[in-house]
Formats: C-alpha cells, structure tokens, sequence
C-alpha cells in the first residue's frame, strides 16, 4: 500500500510539474502550441520534398511513414536530452527541499508526451489527406505506452550520467545525431544496403511496430510484442534502480 | 530513545569526496588515479533535541551547519552515526528557491506548495493569505520577474510560512533564511511569524549567523568548527564562548 502510494505521489507530482512546465514553456509566445506543429512540419516538408525530387515516392503511405517516424524519433530525442540536465538545472531546490526527485525526470518525459499528441494531429491531417486509414491510430496508444517506459528508462539512467559527468550533453547531442541517420526515419531499412545492421537499432523496433499498425494494418505476433515489452521493462528497471541508488550521491555534487 | 527527545544524533560523520576540476573526463580520470582525497564535513556530531526545544547552531561558513541540517532532512546521506528521529520534520533553506522567474505570482505559490508536498486542495485553501502576507495583492497574475528582489523575497517567505505552519511538524530546520532583504515593516511581520513558529509546539533547529536573534529565540546553542562539536551549553555562555573565539565583541 505503502508503494502505491509512494509510486501515485511520484506520477502526480511529475505530471504536475510538467503540466507547469508546458505552461512555462508557452509563456509570451504569439503563437504557443503552433511552435509544436511547426518544428515537425518544416522537417517533415524537407524530407518529404527532397525525396519527391531526387528519389521519387515509391508507395503511397510513404507520407505517413515519414511523419510518423520524425515524431517518435522526436519525443525520444527530446525527453532524453531535458531529463540529461534536470537535476542539475534544479540544483538549488534539489537542495533545499526533499520532495521525490524522479519526479523531476518524469516531468520530462510526461512534458514530451503531451507535445507528442500535440504533433499527433499532423499526422492524422496527412492521414486524411492521402485518403489513409487512420482508425488504427487507436492501437497506437499501447505501442506508445511501451515506448514511453523505454524512454523513461534510458532519461533516468541519463540524468545520473548527466550529472555526474559535465560532457554528457555533448556526448548525447552527438549520439542522437548518428542516431538519426541510423534511424529509418526517411528511408525505408530494406532499399539500403546496411539495413541489416541497423535492423539491430531499438529505435527501428519501435517505428516499425507502430508503423506496421497504425500505417500498413499489419499486427504484431504475440511473441514480437513480448519481446519488446519485456526489452522494455527492462530498460526501465535498470534505468530507474541505477537513478535510485545514486540519487543522493547526486545532490551531494550539485 | 529517550522520551523527552524528539531527535537523537549519535557520532555522525559525512565526508565529501574532494572534486577535483568541474566534473569534465579529464577531472574524472585523473580522480581515479590520482585524487584519494577527502573534506571531512562531520565528524562524530551527537546532539539531542527535546520536545519543543528551540536549538541554535552556530559557527563560521564552512563549518559544516548546512551539511547537519540537510543530514537531518534525509537530503545528503551520512557515512557513519544514527539519527532516531520521533516526528515529522521540515527543511526551510532560502526563501526563493524554487521560484520560477517567468510565471506568475498565482503559479509560483501552487509549484513551491506541490515541492513542499501540498495537495491542490491544500495550496488552494491557502492562496489568499499567502498574497495578502507578502502584500501582493495587486500582483496575483504577474510574472515575477517583474516583481522587486524584496518582493520576490516577500512571496517566498510568505509561501513557506504558511505551506510549512498549517502542517504544524514536530520539527523544523531553519538554515539561514531569516534575513531575507525585504523592508522594515515587513522584517517585524517575519519576526512576528517566526517568533509564532518559535513558541510553538514544534522543536525548532535554527542554523543563522545572527546571534541576537540565537540568544533572544533558543534554548540552548551548539557550536560547530570544521564538522566538530565545540560547545553545546545555554546561548549566552556558548555565544560569549563562540565570539572570544572570534576575537569579536558583541
């Protein structure tokens, strides 16, 4: 009972600070929430118009494809970045007042999500502009979700890191380059000759999970699904005992 | 534990590893090769705390209060000791901590209510006495980087006080957050709040450089010098003690 409790006070105050946080963030801007829509759909319209020119589009979901696979690279790339410094950009309230610090990380992650639906609606207008199925978006709730634990994993193991070593940021900033392009976010794994090494990318199990459901109407077997949700709660685990046993080592060097 | 005591603190010791550089790769490499050195911030500190007790701790920066306090309050870990504690506690360390410069004053009281572990409901219930305490009233919806330092200082002082007071714990740790910059008139409001806080039921530990306030306000005193227990007696004789030490006159 008393883990419930602790566990609803954790995802509560981390949704509180991230709810203050896209208020934060939104702050003495003209055109708020837009900025959300804007950031994909730029890259998207790069991406998009680049291939159409140079390559030509090769099947008619390829729109969809595209949009779908910046937005989750997107939130993974975001959430692990913001969670890398957020203990140290809270330093000073980190040390005057004990409240759960995995709330800080959560905040994050729960911050990005609610951009990620925010940018969602893009991807249901190009659904309905290229005349695509989009009832399927609704499975797209359950691969999110197991996402969401992995990216929580990877953002709490981050924050130690992050904070106890100063490059970090620079180191992760240069990883999720390469990231990208070893990502297929623009380009479809089988046309490309090292496909097979990027096959082994986790980033690419996601994308063509969700992409498989919610885009060409393939469903996962019951193994596929197992294997990436236990992947998954065991990123997690391990992320979240390597954040528990240093968490305050951590304020000690802040 | 003893009955009369609600907190018990028997040879605790912290130690810093000493960082060497700013946390860089190259800092790190070399402290695993080279740097075996340590800042000894406690060592073997006992104390106890009685029900209702107003206990000041003094000495010079760097002496390791802060360190005791935030050991206290579960935010560091100590290396060696025990600490039985009989109640619940809170940590008050710097009045604008927590503050988001770029949200209104509205907003700043409901997020430091929710650090400080306060329900919606809680904060809600407190809202207008907050602003009215810090005489902000015309400000409620001002982003406070418009506000003055001292107003600033006004709304922190005022949401802690009254987040922390309501709850009513047994103990309270105050860490140098008594001279906040703010005008006279509400200096005297602050002393008036703290002296209520003070003659309470709770057992108040108060970490502060100002002496007149640790004599007029505590029961007893505890010196601290480089993380060691100098003297633990009634204010005027560990005071006096503490500033012939000094070389100062009071």
């Amino acid at each position: 009972m008393n883990l419930f409790c602790e566990i609803k006070r954790i995802v509560s105050f981390g949704l509180k600070l991230s709810i203050f946080e896209l208020k934060l963030k939104n702050e003495g801007k003209y055109i708020g929430f837009f900025w959300y829509l804007l950031d994909p759909l730029i890259m998207f319209l790069l991406l998009y118009l680049t291939r159409v020119f140079f390559i030509g589009t090769d099947f008619l979901q390829y729109p969809a494809y595209l949009m779908l696979g910046i937005l989750l690279f997107n939130f993974f790339s975001r959430s692990t970045s913001q969670s890398l410094s957020s203990i140290r950009s809270n330093a000073q309230i980190v040390k005057s007042i004990r409240f759960p610090k995995e709330s800080l990380i959560l905040s994050k992650v729960f911050l990005n999500s609610f951009v990620h639906f925010i940018e969602l609606f893009l991807f249901i207008i190009i659904l309905i502009y290229f005349q695509l199925q989009f009832f399927n978006v609704i499975y797209y709730l359950f691969i999110f979700l197991i996402y969401f634990i992995f990216t929580l994993g990877i953002s709490f193991l981050l924050s130690v890191y992050g904070t106890f070593i100063n490059d970090f940021p620079n180191i992760w900033s240069v990883f999720l380059r390469m990231l990208w392009l070893v990502t297929p976010i623009f380009y479809v794994i089988d046309t490309i000759p090292i496909g097979k090494i990027i096959k082994l990318n986790i980033l690419n199990n996601f994308l063509e999970l969700a992409r498989n459901i919610v885009i060409f109407n393939k469903y996962p077997t019951a193994l596929d699904l197992m294997v990436i949700v236990f992947f998954s709660l065991n990123v997690f685990i391990i992320g979240y005992i390597v954040f528990i046993k240093n968490k305050e080592s951590l304020v000690e060097i802040i | 534990m003893n009955k009369e005591n609600i907190l018990e603190v028997n040879g605790v010791r912290k130690i810093f590893k000493k960082i060497v550089g700013t946390g860089t790769f190259l800092s790190l490499i070399s402290s695993l090769r080279y740097n075996k050195e340590n800042i000894v911030a406690l060592n073997d500190v006992s104390f106890s705390l009685k029900k209702g007790e107003n206990l000041g701790i003094i000495g010079k920066n760097g002496s390791g209060k802060s360190t005791l306090l935030r050991i206290l309050a579960n935010i560091y870990k100590k290396d060696k000791g025990v600490i039985r504690r009989n109640g619940s506690l809170t940590y008050i360390s710097g009045f604008t901590y927590g503050l988001k410069r770029q949200m209104s004053v509205i907003d700043n009281i409901y997020i430091l209510g929710y650090f400080l572990g306060l329900t919606r409901k809680e904060i809600s219930k407190r809202v207008f006495k907050i602003i009215d305490f810090a005489e902000l009233g015309n400000h409620t919806h001002t982003p406070i980087y418009q506000l003055s330092r001292g107003m600033m200082n006004k709304l922190g002082f005022s949401i802690y006080i009254h987040c922390i007071s309501s709850n009513k714990p047994d103990i309270i740790l105050i860490d140098e957050a008594i001279s906040t910059g703010v005008d006279y008139k509400f200096q005297k409001k602050i002393i008036i709040k703290m002296r209520e806080l003070l003659n309470s039921d709770s057992s108040v530990i108060l970490v502060s450089h100002n002496l007149h306030i640790i004599k007029k306000y505590c029961d007893r005193v505890l010196w601290i010098e480089k993380g060691s227990v100098v003297k633990i007696g009634t204010p005027s004789d560990t005071v006096y003690d503490y500033l012939d030490y000094l070389k100062i006159d009071f």
